[in-house]
């Protein structure tokens, strides 16, 4: 690395860590500004002019206030999963000291995954709004399970990080297998399955709100303390915190967090593993900072893959799971080499 | 920590482990999608082939409540702007002498079968089967809108919320409640008269062809849809085998399990022993072509008699509608008994 590089690199970060309200403050503002582009986006034309009148219940063109209607859940959601998995990653990140770490390893994903599934698939009949709760348990019941089988005296990142993926390569198969057994319901499992914003309603948006109300502030509160915990097992027990406790507690939130945005918007990969890596490069690792700037990197990501997904082939729509895997992905290899050097 | 409470924590685990296992065994068992009526309706109906659930007393009122699977649904006067959701409905319209406004054709119009195509016209394509783009089917303003009871499921609140929206079986209906919801969206669309007038002329057709085939044919035919993964097989009381039931073709395929379909591999394939084997390939290479070079291939009788064919899954498969059908018997009857 030239000096050159090193010293604009020392320069942006010492610049966000001195500014980092102004800096939270700009990436807020995108976040809005972009949400309200992205109202505008799809198979039919729809102003901004009418994007504006419809949001403040202005009777303009009725077909587009209709389907800023439509739009406007999906866009919260969008804010709310955002939020949901950036700090879900952030705080699992932090606590099992992991980098690679994000809700899809400790097994959330895939067991709110199977029970969605489990339930669309095997019972036929069962009405729609029941995968939230089941899908919301079976992302509980998988990470509880994961804890369960890492605990050893107190469970290190490392166990939970390996334990994680097996048990989730277990759920994966019974998906798979699930997959197998009803050919014929698929299309419409899958479809879950690869995490979509596709006709969610205000209904989604209120079931996965109090999570993100109650739970996200309560972990930036605490942010301190997943500080103290990045220091390592002792230390932290040396500063005076009960660490296994502290973890436990963490992790819950996160767990919860993440299981909430599955259970409403299905599988979307990447966005838990990406946007906290995005905040720590950007605003440092001081968790207080990074926390609220995971969530906000979350949204912009979300925002992005279901404007993408609805303006890239209209009127075919493409999952914002697909997006966020095909954006994520290269991403993640991306960051990969740039950490191995 | 104690040994006997990690002892114990780890007998939880293993537990949790064996219960999913159990739930999943179990699922093996339990999940049996049911496709519904009788294939034998009863013929007395008012309308040829309809089963009596269909309520047909509504026929012609000016605001007619239709009973659907999703619920039941008041139209009133005659919608004129119609989005059909699946290929079966643009068929019932068809049927009637309408042409759908929008349709959800996967963005591939020539799934749209020749026998629909030139009836159909010009239409705004509203995206995927299963994700139909709500945008552009609220920009078209329709007057009704015909959905997927299993795939709209989830989107059927806001469907309604656009235009009064009825949901039938389609993905997973059967021959019987393809002809009910054909003649269901009829009385929506104040079409009554002349869904009834098509049905008998459908029940003509089928008898017809079905005079062609030999009273005492035995062979048993099975239906598949064959993919790159996959070789799904269709028992008797799917949509296609149906069909075929109507002109005297058996399916081999035990009609017990409850299954609306069932994935083969080569050894079941041959277990089977289909006499006749008509074959909806997906595009591009698929199982068969693999299979094909084993020997147990040449054990089914069907590959022995020569009596495999290829049929079009969009003709076979996709559309599942009244005229759909009389196009899967038509080319039946010619590809085993000539013309």
């Amino acid at each position: 690395m030239s000096a050159a590089i090193v010293a604009q690199h020392v320069r942006r970060t010492s610049l966000a860590q001195r500014y980092p309200g102004i800096l939270m403050g700009s990436l807020g503002v995108l976040a809005v500004v972009l949400s309200f582009y992205s109202l505008s986006v799809g198979a039919t034309d729809v102003s901004m002019t009418d994007v504006f009148n419809a949001v403040i219940g202005n009777t303009g063109d009725q077909a587009a206030q209709i389907v800023v209607q439509f739009q406007l859940p999906r866009v919260l959601l969008a804010w709310l999963v955002g939020i949901a998995l950036g700090v879900s990653g952030a705080v699992m990140q932090g606590v099992i000291r992991n980098p690679l770490a994000a809700p899809d390893v400790v097994g959330v994903t895939k067991g709110a995954g199977f029970a969605g599934m489990l339930l669309l698939l095997a019972i036929p009949g069962m009405p729609v709004v029941a995968v939230v709760p089941a899908a919301f348990a079976g992302g509980l019941a998988a990470a509880a399970l994961v804890y369960l089988l890492a605990y050893r005296r107190g469970a290190t990142p490392v166990r939970i990080a390996l334990v994680g993926i097996a048990v989730s390569a277990a759920f994966e198969a019974g998906i798979r297998f699930l997959l197998v057994r009803n050919p014929l319901d698929v299309s419409a499992a899958l479809i879950w399955l690869t995490g979509s914003l596709f006709g969610r309603s205000m209904s989604s948006v209120l079931e996965i709100l109090p999570w993100v109300l109650v739970l996200v502030p309560l972990i930036v509160v605490w942010s301190r303390r997943l500080d103290v915990l990045g220091l390592g097992d002792d230390l932290a027990a040396g500063l005076g915190e009960p660490v296994e406790r502290t973890r436990r507690l963490l992790l819950l939130f996160a767990v919860a967090l993440a299981a909430a945005a599955v259970a409403v918007s299905g599988t979307i990969g990447f966005v838990g593993l990406i946007a906290p890596h995005m905040a720590r490069r950007v605003f440092g690792g001081k968790h207080v900072a990074s926390i609220p700037a995971a969530a906000l990197f979350g949204v912009l990501l979300m925002i992005f893959a279901d404007m993408l997904g609805r303006g890239l082939a209209p009127p075919l729509e493409i999952p914002a799971g697909l997006v966020t895997a095909v954006v994520g992905g290269p991403y993640f290899l991306y960051l990969l080499v740039k950490t191995g050097k | 920590m104690s040994h006997s409470a990690t002892k114990v924590r780890r007998a939880v685990a293993v537990l949790a482990l064996t219960v999913t296992a159990a739930v999943l065994a179990g699922c093996g068992a339990a999940s049996s999608p049911s496709t519904g009526a009788a294939p034998n309706a009863d013929r007395a109906a008012a309308a040829e082939g309809v089963s009596p659930d269909v309520n047909l007393d509504q026929c012609g009122k000016p605001a007619r409540t239709v009973k659907h699977d999703l619920g039941t649904t008041t139209i009133s006067g005659s919608p004129a702007k119609v989005v059909a959701l699946e290929y079966s409905f643009v068929d019932a319209l068809v049927a009637v002498g309408m042409s759908p406004v929008g349709v959800a054709d996967d963005g591939q119009p020539e799934r749209i079968i020749p026998a629909l195509r030139d009836k159909v016209g010009e239409y705004k394509s509203v995206g995927l089967r299963a994700t139909p783009n709500i945008q552009v089917i609220t920009a078209l303003k329709p007057d009704l809108i015909v959905a997927d009871s299993g795939r709209h499921k989830a989107i059927y609140a806001q469907l309604s919320k656009i235009a009064p929206t009825i949901a039938f079986a389609s993905l997973n209906g059967n021959y019987q409640q393809v002809l009910d919801s054909e003649m269901s969206t009829a009385i929506a669309l104040d079409k009554c008269d002349e869904m009834k007038t098509r049905l008998t002329e459908h029940a003509k057709v089928m008898a017809d062809l079905k005079a062609k085939a030999p009273a005492d044919e035995s062979r048993t035919a099975l239906f598949v849809r064959a993919s790159d993964k996959g070789f799904t097989g269709f028992p008797a009381k799917a949509y296609t085998p149906g069909v075929l039931e109507v002109i005297g073709i058996r399916s081999p395929l035990p009609d017990d399990s409850g299954e609306a379909s069932v994935s083969l591999t080569l050894e079941t394939l041959v277990a089977t022993k289909p006499d006749v084997m008509f074959i909806a390939p997906n595009e591009g290479p698929t199982l068969r072509d693999t299979w094909a070079k084993s020997p147990l291939w040449r054990e089914i009788p069907a590959v022995k008699n020569n009596t495999t064919f290829d049929v079009d899954p969009n003709e076979w498969s996709r559309s599942r509608g009244l005229i759909a059908a009389e196009v899967v018997a038509q080319e039946a009857v010619e590809l085993l008994y000539g013309k």
